[in-house]
Order: structure tokens, then sequence, then C-alpha cells
């Protein structure tokens, strides 16, 4: 068992944070990750094809709308993702090819937009709790008598749980800062593919 | 029967001398993944790739393309490896995180610019030891040689100066204020102009190296994004003078520029976060590292179009190739 007091001097020594991640937290005091906070993407990011404002609704179109939610899966391989891409591209008819593929776009940058600023929302819950349990170690700190063996009261015990949560927590952190870059590494990645089949 | 053998070998010799001897290769330093990738640079596909120190960044080929130079900042150093074999040589005495470096036109000294330390340090690659310490701006990046070698520049990211360095004296010339966070120095092969990126300023400012004055500011614009997303790092200029490129950074894009008028003439699509530029040895290609999409792209710079992207390590940031 960590000695509990080990465990707090290490939250409340993360509480502080890096450099970058106070720097982060002066621009958005929510905002946990070195990554900067980019609550949206912009489709001129991504795609140099046709305007996707003016492509229509991509859920009009049944089989747009079954591609989207199989290619916005990350579980789907890339490679699988664009080789789908590449097929509905040639089964379209020349005349439909551009609008659909755009469509296609349109669709998949909706969702996987969408996705990402769900994700980065609960970033920020997750780092608000975070916040909220440093407040109640603290307070805890200060009712709690820390035993040297660490085996004492009840609230001894609360304390040291707590300790262990947040430092779980805080240890998941930089994979869970990750993830909006994923899905916008995806989303670009399947925009270039489209883009590669709507000029050819 | 033997005048038959004879015409075979002499086909078979002409076969061999209708290729180059060696292929030349493309070296990426990952900044993330502690490696370089290889590419060769007929095939352009990945032909090998080995680990380096710790957060390798800045990277060029010496000795005659026998030698591949890392810079790896978080080890304090700068590795030296084979480019054939890419077992590790040596290290050179770099001065604490070494980020950007530029080779003199002769070879040798490498002048090195120490992020963390506010210096440019200027390294002998032959006995490998440190010739001088030059105290620069904070955050000191971008390094370009002028073409006759009498002059570095160097940019330093929060001080926002170009420091223009005599390399006879070692003694800083002349300062000149540019936009804000300046990464990148390239001189034009003529020596008329050096050509400094600000990455937050989001412009290319165009110095005069003789009067030291900005002759023009370059300004990009892409139509539905926020100008904050275009943030120019990387500058590349075509040894005939004729086209230069730009990468623009989270705008996921290289700036196609007439170097005479300043025109942007067009942007190309090419990876995410588009930091760093290299030409292959004849020019024909320019290959970005883009260190989110974690590939690279090759733009064929006659037709101005991107013509493929491969995949490579963590976070790509350098890239350069031996000559052919």
């Amino acid at each position: 068992m960590m000695p509990a007091r080990f465990l707090l001097a290490a939250a409340f020594a993360v509480a502080a944070g890096g450099a970058a991640a106070q720097e982060a937290a002066r621009l958005d005091p929510d905002w946990p990750c070195v990554q900067r906070k980019v609550p949206t993407l912009t489709p001129a990011a991504i795609w140099t094809g046709p305007a996707i404002e003016e492509a229509g609704d991509w859920r009009d179109d049944e089989e747009v709308r079954e591609l989207v939610n199989l290619l916005s899966q990350r579980r789907v391989p890339q490679d699988e993702a664009e080789a789908t891409i590449e097929s509905f591209a040639e089964g379209l008819p020349a005349e439909e090819r551009s609008a659909r593929l755009t469509l296609l776009f349109a669709g998949l940058f909706d969702t996987m937009n969408a996705e990402r600023s769900e994700i980065i929302e609960g970033i920020e819950r997750y780092a608000r709790h975070q916040k909220a349990l440093v407040e109640t170690i603290r307070e805890q700190k200060e009712t709690v008598e820390v035993s040297p063996v660490g085996t004492g009261s009840e609230a001894e015990q609360q304390l040291f749980w707590n300790l262990r949560i947040f430092e779980e927590r805080r240890q998941s952190l930089p994979y869970i800062c990750e993830v909006p870059r994923l899905v916008e590494q995806r989303l670009f990645a399947l925009g270039r593919a489209i883009g590669t089949v709507v000029s050819e | 029967m033997g005048v038959t053998s004879r015409g075979f070998a002499v086909l078979f010799l002409a076969g061999f001398a209708a290729q180059p001897a060696f292929a030349y290769k493309i070296f990426v330093s990952n900044e993330k993944s502690n490696d370089v990738t290889v590419l060769d640079g007929d095939t352009l596909e990945v032909i090998d790739t080995f680990e380096v120190g710790q957060r390798p960044r800045g990277i060029t080929v010496a000795n005659d393309g026998n030698h591949l130079l890392v810079a790896v900042g978080d080890d304090d150093t700068v590795e030296v490896y084979d480019t054939e074999t890419y077992e590790r040589l040596h290290t050179l005495p770099s001065g604490p995180d070494p980020e950007l470096f530029v080779l003199h036109p002769s070879g040798n000294p490498l002048y090195i610019a120490n992020e963390d330390d506010n210096l440019v340090t200027v390294v002998d690659l032959e006995n490998r030891s440190m010739i001088a310490e030059i105290p620069v701006g904070v955050e000191p990046e971008g390094m370009g040689v002028s073409p006759d070698g009498s002059v570095i520049v160097n940019t330093s990211e929060t001080t926002n100066m170009a420091h223009f360095i005599d390399t006879e004296s070692h003694e800083i010339v002349a300062n000149v204020l540019v936009d804000q966070r300046p990464r990148f120095a390239e001189f034009k092969s003529d020596g008329s102009e050096v050509w400094v990126s600000s990455e937050i300023g989001g412009t290319v400012s165009v110095i005069d190296p003789a009067t030291h004055e900005i002759k023009h500011k370059i300004e990009f614009d892409i139509p539905g994004l926020r100008p904050e997303a275009i943030q120019p790092v990387g500058v590349r200029i075509t040894e005939d003078m004729e086209t230069a490129f730009v990468a623009l950074g989270p705008a996921n894009r290289v700036a196609v520029v007439d170097p005479e008028t300043y025109e942007v003439l067009d942007y190309l699509l090419v990876g995410q976060r588009v930091w760093q530029l290299g030409f292959s040895p004849d020019e024909s290609l320019l290959f970005s590292t883009n260190g989110v999409s974690n590939d690279i792209s090759v733009i064929d710079v006659e037709d101005r179009e991107v013509t493929k992207s491969v995949q490579v390590g963590e976070f790509p940031w350098g890239v350069v190739t031996t000559p052919d």
C-alpha cells in the first residue's frame, strides 16, 4: 500500500501542473491537456473539394448515410475504409460522382466533428471531477489523522481511496487527451482519400 | 556464339549504365517515436527505420552524403550516423537542447541553435570540437546560411528577431525585428534575399541581407480558415529561384510562392500540421513532414501537385536527402 502522505504530495504537485499544462490552463481553466484545445474543426483544413454547404443533406442519401456510419468508426481499419471509398466511387455514374462523394465527406465531417466535440466536453468534465476531488482530499487531509502505517480509521481509508482514484485518473489523462487527435487524424485521412477520388 | 555472348554482355552492361549507380535516400526524423525513417528516392517507399536518441528534430547530411546528423534535443547532443549502415558513429558537442542546425556551404562547421540556452553553437565536424558559442535571443530556432558562407541567420522565437551573424568573427552584425515566433530562415541561391517565416505572425519576411531591411512581407489567406490556423514554418526556394514553398502548419497546406513577385500562386493540401520541407537532389520533388498525420507528402515541383503521401514514424519533424 502506498503511503497516503506520498500520494497526497503527488496529487497536489500534479494539481499545480507542469509549464505546458499551466499555459493550457491559462487559456482555459477546465482544459487539462498539453495539446491545445480546438473545440471544433473547420472543413477547409481538411478538404479542397466542392463546398460541403452546397452539397445538400447527406442524411437523405441512404447509401451515403450507411457509409458514414461505417467509415466513422475507428475500429474499421484505415486501409479497409479507403478501399470502401474507392469502391463506392467506382460504382458511381460520372455525373453523380463529385456530388455524392462531397456528400460523403460532408457526412463524415458532421459526424466525426460532433464526436470529437463530445470527447472534448468529456475531457473537461473529467478535469472538473479531478479538481473537485483535490478539494475533497484537501478537506479530508485537514480532518483525518494519517497513521504511519496507513491502516487507521475509516476516514483515513476513504482518504487513501480518493488519493488512489485521483492518481489512476491522472495516469490515464495523457491517453484520454490523445483521443481528439485520433479522430482528427482519421477524418483527415478519409477526407484526403475522398478528395483523391473526386479529382480522378 | 561468342558474338552473341558479347552482344548480351554489352546489352547487360548498357542496361546497368542506364540506371543511376545509387538511388538517393530520404531521411525523416520522428520527434515522438525517437527514430529515423529511411525511404528510397526512386520508389518513395520506406526501406528502413532506425532508433536514435530522444526527441530527434533537426536533420542534415554531411561528409559528401556519408554522414547523417540528427539533433536529439532531450539528449543534449547531435548524433552522427553512417548513411549506409545506420550505425551511430559518434556524437558532437552541441550544447544543450539542440533543435535545428545548418551546415556551412563548404561542409564544415555546423551551426546549431540551442533552444533552451539562447545560444548558437559552432562545431567543427572534423575534430568534433566546439569552436564558439554565440549568445542570441530567447529560444533560438531557425538557422540559415548565405550561399557564400559569410553570414548565418538565426531566428529567436521569443525575441522575434532574425540575428545576422558574421561567420568569421562570430559576432552579431545586425538584428532584424520580424513578426511573432520566427521559425525558419532560407536564403535565395544568389544571396540577394533571406526569407524568415513567422509562425504566430502568419507571415514570411523577405529581408535584404545587405541593408538588413525587410523589403516585403508575404501574407497568406485561405478561404474558410481562420488566420490563426495559418502558421508558416518551413521555407524552401529552388536553386533556379523560380518557385518557393512555405509550409503552413495546422492549415495542412504548403503555399507555392513566386519568388520574384512574392505572389502566392497556390495552396497544396498535404498532411496535418506540416512544418518542414526538403527537396530531392534534382529539386524535381519536394517532401513535407506532416507531424499529426504521421506522414510525408511528395510534391511534384514543376506540376505543383501532391502526388503521394507515405506513412513514417510518430510526429515526423525534419527531412533531408542524400546527394545523387
